[in-house]
């Protein structure tokens, strides 16, 4: 009974830990983390309407606007790789960009944001200091383990000039908004973006002239 | 009349004893392998090859028999860049799809004419699912938990080369039914085991 008791027990073991071992493992390379969302007006009309413009610039959201300090914009080699990918996607779908915003249908607003994650997790419990024995000594609280990551978005716009909404306001009739988490290789982040531009255009075929 | 209640008390009794002497019990450690259908195969069509499931069983008769079970079954694939739309919104990312089944139950079986070492045996379990949905996309995860009423057929065979040890070989279908929360988690399951008798 005993011997059978501890087979048992032996085979359970020995099947949580090939259980464990067999952990199923998520994301490995950063770019598995990309995102790539789009969205349209679909009472908007695209066929046609060929002219657009687009700042030379990327804007680069960071509050500074809103407390009243001048814009900042999003630095080489991203911004140059970001519109030049935006403007070789918008010709392939027919259209012709003009520097003329009286001529345009539609005007195109890159944008891009960083926010950085921080989460800690601290023992308290299990590492307090504190007297176990009388006459036994102490040991310093145990550093918290923090982890962080920095993702990035991208974010166009995509404005209709000669439909304005209520009150006049221009409303964007497409918008995409590209989000990955960014690391320190160059190479790889342009490689990422052009990648993910690409991936927005292929998802939005309604946009053909 | 009394001799009617007489009758029936000596039946009684006479099945306790007979229960007491044949009575004998069994617990089963299985490898599960599972193969995903209906709405589950929809999020995820892979077979899963991560399931453990532990058993025990109570003779109640010499053919009849009762127990209870308890498992886990994890089903995972990944998709790479796949697009979703939904009306004029279209999503395209990797995913990572996972699903922990746990089902618990209580089953009543009936085992069939052994066959030199092999007994083959049927059983009905009845019971709860509880389940998992987690599907990571970008940095972002949709969590759901959710509970299902269980109902799993079983046929198997349970192979004694020695006394007091063997092993066990089952095919079953786990049948959680959809609510209000949640739709169905249907999947097949194939076991392999070693089952350790009269504990």
């Amino acid at each position: 009974m005993k011997t059978k008791k501890r087979m048992l027990l032996a085979l359970a073991a020995g099947f949580c830990f090939t259980f464990y071992g067999c952990y199923i493992s998520g994301p490995t390379y950063t770019d598995e983390f990309d995102l790539v969302i789009t969205n349209y007006d679909k009472n908007a009309t695209f066929k046609g309407r060929a002219f657009y413009a687009m700042p030379d610039k990327v804007a680069k959201i960071t509050g500074n606007v809103a407390q009243g300090l001048p814009p900042t914009y999003l630095s080489e080699p991203y911004a140059s790789t970001i519109i030049n990918r935006i403007q070789a996607n918008m010709l392939a779908l027919g259209y012709t960009l003009v520097t003329d915003t009286a001529l345009a249908e539609f005007v195109l607003f890159p944008s891009e944001m960083e926010v950085t994650n921080i989460s800690y997790y601290y023992d308290y419990y299990y590492y307090y200091w504190g007297w176990y024995y009388p006459g036994g000594g102490w040991y310093y609280p145990y550093y918290p383990v923090t982890t962080t990551y920095t993702t990035g978005t991208i974010i166009v716009n995509m404005v209709d000039l000669r439909n304005p909404g209520a009150n006049d306001k221009l409303h964007a009739v497409w918008s995409t908004i590209i989000n990955g988490v960014m690391d320190g290789d160059v190479t790889t982040a342009i490689s990422r973006i052009n990648t993910t531009i690409d991936q927005a255009y292929e998802q939005s075929q309604y946009l053909h002239q | 009349m009394k001799k009617i209640l007489f009758l029936i008390f000596l039946f009684c009794v006479s099945g306790m004893k007979l229960y007491a002497q044949e009575h004998s019990n069994a617990i089963a450690l299985e490898y599960q392998v599972s193969f995903p259908s209906g709405n589950l195969k929809d999020y995820i069509a892979k077979t899963s090859w991560r399931g453990i499931g532990f058993e025990y069983r109570q003779n109640v008769t010499e053919k009849l028999f009762w127990g209870v079970e308890v498992g886990w079954n994890v089903f995972y694939e990944k998709r790479e860049d796949a697009t979703y739309t939904d009306g004029t919104i279209s999503i395209t990312g990797t995913q990572f799809r996972y699903e922990s089944a746990v089902p618990m139950m209580v089953n009543v079986g009936m085992d069939f004419k052994s066959f030199n070492i092999a007994k083959p045996y049927a059983s009905l379990g009845i019971g709860a699912l509880y389940n998992r949905t987690r599907m990571d996309v970008g940095v972002y995860t949709l969590d759901k938990e959710a509970w299902h009423f269980l109902l799993k057929p079983e046929l198997g065979v349970i192979i004694s080369p020695t006394e007091g040890t063997g092993i066990i070989f089952n095919v079953n279908y786990e049948a959680g039914f959809n609510n209000s929360s949640s739709k169905a988690i249907n999947y097949f399951g194939l076991n392999l085991g070693f089952v350790l008798n009269e504990l």
